[in-house]
């Protein structure tokens, strides 16, 4: 995400699109929700983290196909889009989601 | 940073918070502004620049609170003030106000135990010099007691990562 010239507000928003898609709720709700350890994403239960991993491995990939170019505000929002588009590839694998 | 764009950027934080907790809050909501409004009134004056400080600090720090996926990117992203953060005149403000929110202080502290661990290389702890500069120059200034412990933390891991 920092090689396409986001930030920690891209790195924010992307996580929260990401969880959002995949869980219905952000990344704090997630956590509390599970009664699990914020910020320590193995303290999730194993499909969360599994979901995790898929999601986020789509979504590097798609980031690393596509051209991000622009104002830092410009990409950063084609960086979050893109991220979205991923997530939203992915979320029908999940049983939650069915 | 001037007045206008520091408006702005408070604006955009302010929104993040609306779509972070899927809060009903349409841009073409014809009573957002006056939403806003209402809510930036409870930090003081309107006329005056600290009250968007002010809030920018809180809602940087309540937005990074709730996108908190992995601890470490506290460190890494969030709170990694270089000089070319356009956030870098705030970043004492935004580490207070997030350092008070209940529990925070141990989320850094995770972040740190996992920055330290072996799943980082020395060169990835390196990129997080904005943060470790942060704690350096708060810990000298103002001694208070949550960076203190923060910066003794540091000391303490960065000699055990060796």
């Amino acid at each position: 995400m920092q090689n396409k010239g986001g930030d920690g507000r891209t790195q924010a928003d992307s996580t929260v699109r990401m969880t959002q898609k995949v869980f219905g709720c952000n990344p704090e709700e997630l956590y509390q929700e599970t009664g699990s350890r914020q910020g320590d994403r193995s303290s999730l239960p194993v499909d969360a983290q599994t979901a995790y991993i898929v999601a986020e491995t789509t979504a590097t990939h798609d980031l690393k196909a596509k051209e991000i170019k622009g104002t830092r505000q410009e990409r950063h929002q084609q960086i979050v889009e893109t991220v979205e588009e991923s997530s939203d590839k992915v979320k029908g694998l999940f049983p939650w989601n069915w | 940073m001037r007045i206008l764009e520091l408006k702005q950027q408070v604006y955009e934080d302010w929104y993040r918070r609306h779509w972070y907790n899927q809060s009903v809050c349409s841009p073409t909501d014809p009573t957002r502004d006056e939403m806003f409004k209402r809510e930036l009134r409870t930090y003081g004056d309107l006329r005056s620049k600290s009250t968007w400080v002010k809030a920018l600090a809180r809602f940087s720090a309540l937005n990074s609170r709730e996108a908190c996926l992995d601890a470490c990117n506290l460190i890494l992203y969030d709170f990694n003030f270089t000089p070319d953060r356009w956030d870098y005149e705030f970043r004492h403000q935004v580490v207070e106000e997030f350092l008070m929110l209940p529990g925070s202080l141990k989320l850094i502290k995770l972040g740190l135990e996992q920055l330290f661990s072996d799943t980082f290389t020395q060169e990835e702890r390196s990129q997080a010099n904005g943060f470790f500069e942060l704690v350096h120059e708060h810990s000298g200034a103002t001694r208070r007691i949550a960076t203190e412990s923060i910066g003794q933390f540091c000391l303490n891991s960065s000699a055990t990562a060796g």
